[in-house]
């Protein structure tokens, strides 16, 4: 196993990384579903940084032959699920938040409703 | 018979003044304000509409969703029919009982204001000409119902046919286009559906602010996301 600077670098960015999810989680600033996909994301830079032949591994695996298109393809996946994940969640909050602009509107016409109602009776 | 008329405005002060006056005698007139900046709300109200207020624009398909629930759950009055249209003057409220008419006729439970069976749709601009009858293929193959104009925002709907499926509004994946959406839906549940012709006029003032290609893209997505779910 050979320890090179950009190895100890990148797994003590990793490392740090790792700490903050799990400040961030305990703080529920972070989802658990979302935590887990940073620590796995930030897990796989550490040991991958550390312990190379891991990736050699996984790229044989994976039928490829550089490890740094292994690495390319890698990132670029992981950045497509997280856009996707991105984007479902964004269309949840949007659909949520008309759904309670709906339920605000409608509140306020029966209320108006109700009132007209009174007057006229009254 | 009583008559509900339903439209949609986002700023449209001027086109209501416009276009109120010619709603047939008898019918009750609901606006829904979606999130209008100018005086769109107080000018409905002096016209005699009731009015229901969306805190922030939401789109024609939210609209029409909440003004649906608000006549059909919120008023104690029993309409026979809902008649939906556009807010900026292009369609002619005189039209209106033609649609019911038809719906009696043929007993229907939806009728569309079909544009392409228009005298002046030869006028309507080119990208319309073009993609409409795509898109209403494309509703028609997934729905088996066989009409012209799908997408038309003129629309007549029997009240009791809307009571069995207001939870499908609810269902509603993209209801910012919500048309194809909204036949595949009914076509599910056994709804009849029928069409007359209609004249579009031009609109009394501002503008539309549907952009083609988003609105192309966004019905061929709400589409795809209904075929999916097949609740």
């Amino acid at each position: 196993m050979k320890i090179t600077t950009a190895s100890i670098l990148f797994s003590l960015v990793a490392l740090v990384q790792l700490v903050r999810i799990a400040h961030l989680v305990r703080q529920e600033r972070l989802g658990i579903r979302s935590g887990l996909v940073w620590v796995l994301m930030w897990a796989g830079v550490g040991v991958g940084s550390l312990f190379p032949f891991t990736m050699d591994f996984l790229m044989r695996f994976a039928m490829m032959e550089n490890r740094m298109f292994f690495i390319l393809i890698i990132a670029v996946f992981v950045l497509f699920a997280l856009l996707f994940d991105l984007v479902s969640r964004l269309e949840k909050s949007e659909r949520n938040m008309a759904k309670l602009v709906q339920e605000i509107a409608l509140l306020r016409f029966r209320l108006e409703e109700t009132e007209r109602e009174g007057g006229k009776r009254s | 018979m009583r008559l509900a008329v339903l439209t949609g405005a986002l700023n449209e002060e001027i086109p209501l003044r416009g276009w109120v006056k010619d709603i047939p005698e008898g019918c009750d007139l609901y606006v829904v304000d979606d999130g209008s900046t100018d005086g769109t709300s107080s000018v409905a109200l002096e016209l005699g509409a009731r009015v229901i207020r969306h805190s922030m624009n939401l789109g024609q398909g939210y609209a029409f969703i909440t003004g649906v629930k608000a006549i059909v759950s919120e008023t104690k009055k029993d309409y026979d029919y809902i008649v939906y249209l556009d807010a900026d003057g292009q369609h002619d409220p005189k039209e209106i009982p033609k649609f019911i008419r038809k719906a009696k006729e043929e007993d229907l439970d939806v009728v569309v204001g079909s544009r392409i069976l228009g005298s002046n749709y030869h006028n309507a601009p080119f990208f319309r000409r073009k993609f409409l009858p795509f898109y209403t293929a494309i509703v028609n193959r997934l729905t088996g119902y066989r009409m012209t104009d799908a997408m038309s925002g003129f629309r007549a709907f029997r009240v009791s046919a809307l009571k069995k499926v207001l939870p499908v509004f609810d269902r509603m994946l993209e209801p910012q286009y919500m048309a194809a959406e909204m036949f595949i839906r009914f076509s599910r549940v056994g709804l009849k559906v029928g069409e007359v012709p209609i004249n579009m006029r031009d609109r009394i003032s501002g503008f539309s602010y549907k952009g083609f290609v988003r609105y192309g893209f966004g019905v061929l997505k709400a589409i795809g996301k209904t075929v999916l779910d097949r609740a």
